[in-house]
């Protein structure tokens, strides 16, 4: 392996959004905030994000969740607490690009109101079962 | 089953996740260049809010505007914008006719008193109020009426926000915009011949969520799609920086992608977001497909020369549009406190508008 730094990471803007990454980190790792950084509003040729994938790499969470409105593809980067998210519409075209700075992605966590709706049905579920089991005996 | 109260109860009805709507939300903060952390509240304000309901008036248009939003042909990711709205009134598009239509504007209008926004497309003739009228009813009169209780007025499509090409020289209609029609009413010009799609559902899903209309410029735009110009986000700038100029449509520096400002480009002082958001789902836009922009969201564009003209030739100085300043701040300011009234406030805090002017009568 060289040693010898790759020119694009030198380049002075990755250099800035890896500066600007470690900051967060940092921060989250402190307090706790969280923070996103939306790769669609930074211009960034072919090379330059290639140069960024790589330096960030893969860690070893990947996620994907998919419903009837698109798609989005998720995984941590080398970087614990660095998150890499893709977004993608019903028809596959690629809307966003961000990376996320927390603990777990905002779209991965189960959102509360769901929840509690989720908390309901089975609770339905369970009460109709159990009826259904006297029903039989 | 109960009626679902909110969108977020709607959308569960409908299988779509609260993570689809995040990536809505994420998609939209994106394009509006918002903070990323305002994803997550848009979202909540987008799911804990009622359907908007929204009138579309149709006055002198050809049809593009609503065309350009609902792109029948292809759904797309802000399509959902159809399932956060209730689209209690369009002529084209809704299946009432005659006076079941005329019963549905005014019981939207009841109903939902200072919470509905009106959607315009298409000038209003002055000259001879029978040049457009719906259901006996002149389209200034149905403006005015419809109007006056709205949230907000979101004029889309050049036609509306300028006057457009009904008010081309000589104007035989007497056509005028919406800005210089209604009063007291809070106005958002989303202008273009069409209007760029993502610029109104992104302005729409913008006052649902916050209850607030998003910044405006002095044209009474959203920034957010018209803060640039054309020309400041073009790929081909690097060529007019350079000095390299295609001088016909098939000489060897339109083949190379040089700048198309010798072959009467606009985008020099165009504001829209063609360059960035593109076409068709991003898929291409004017000047990528090797013709220059004709600067069709600007006001009076279509009476400014030859679009085939470099600009020094061919542009006047750019018109005003009546009080145009004051439009966007009265947007501001009275869309604030009729927004006031709902439970959005708090989350409306969140993306105050600078601007802030008095009032203007503009008729
Ligand atoms: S093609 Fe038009 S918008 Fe693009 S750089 Fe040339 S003059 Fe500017």
């Amino acid at each position: 392996m060289s040693l010898a730094p790759d020119k694009e990471t030198t380049d002075g803007f990755i250099q800035a959004i890896l500066a600007e990454l470690a900051t967060r980190l940092a921060e989250l790792a402190s307090t706790g905030i969280e923070a996103q950084i939306d790769l669609r509003s930074l211009p960034m040729d072919p090379p330059k994000r290639a140069a960024l994938d790589a330096k960030l790499g893969k860690g070893d969470v990947t996620a994907t969740i998919a419903d009837r409105a698109g798609r989005t593809e998720v995984f941590e980067t080398r970087y614990a607490g660095v998150w890499r998210l893709a977004h993608y519409d019903m028809h596959d075209t690629l809307l966003m690009e961000e990376i996320a700075i927390a603990p777990v992605p905002d779209i991965l966590r189960a959102d509360p109101t769901d929840m509690a709706e989720a908390a309901a049905r089975l609770g339905a579920e369970l009460a109709l079962d159990t009826k259904k089991g006297h029903a039989n005996d | 089953m109960t009626e679902p109260q909110t969108v977020g109860e709607m959308l569960a009805r409908k299988g779509i996740s609260r993570r689809a709507l995040l990536r809505y939300a994420a998609w939209v903060t994106s394009i509006m260049a918002l903070p990323s952390s305002m994803t997550r509240a848009m979202a909540q304000g987008i799911a804990d809010t009622k359907r908007m309901s929204v009138i579309w008036l149709s006055c002198q248009e050809c049809t593009a505007c609503t065309e350009s939003l609902t792109r029948s042909y292809s759904p797309t990711i802000d399509d959902l914008i159809f399932d956060f709205i209730s689209l209690d009134y369009h002529e084209a598009l809704q299946a009432a006719a005659g006076h079941q239509a005329e019963e549905a504007r005014l019981k939207a209008m009841e109903d939902n008193k200072d919470n509905y926004v009106v959607i315009v497309d298409g000038s209003i003739p002055l000259g001879n109020m029978g040049y457009s009228t719906v259901a006996g009813h002149a389209n200034a009169d149905v403006l005015r009426e419809t109007a006056e209780h709205a949230l907000a007025v979101v004029a889309v499509g050049s036609c509306a926000t300028w006057g457009g090409l009904p008010k081309a020289d000589p104007n035989p209609t007497g056509a005028v915009s919406v800005s210089q029609i209604v009063r007291n009413t809070p106005i958002i010009n989303i202008s273009g011949c069409p209007p760029i799609p993502e610029a109104m559902t992104g302005t729409l899903a913008h006052v649902l969520a916050f209850g607030q209309i998003p910044e405006l410029d002095h044209l009474g735009r959203p920034r957010a799609f018209f803060g640039n110009s054309i020309h400041d986000r073009c790929y081909r700038r690097p060529f007019y920086d350079k000095g390299l100029f295609a001088k016909s449509f098939d000489d060897e520096g339109a083949r190379k992608g040089w700048c198309l400002y010798e072959l009467g480009c606009k985008g020099p002082v165009t504001y829209n977001a063609c360059a960035t958001l593109k076409w068709n789902g991003g898929a291409s836009w004017p000047v990528q497909t090797g013709h220059g922009c004709l600067g069709c969201s600007e006001p009076d564009f279509w009476d400014r020369g030859s679009f085939y003209k470099p600009l020094p030739a061919s542009t006047e100085p750019l018109a005003t549009p009546l009080a145009a300043g004051a439009v966007a701040g009265v947007a501001a300011g009275a869309l604030a406190s009729r927004a006031a009234k709902t439970r959005r406030e708090i989350l409306g805090a969140m993306s105050k508008p600078k601007d802030a002017a008095d009032t203007t009568d503009k008729t």
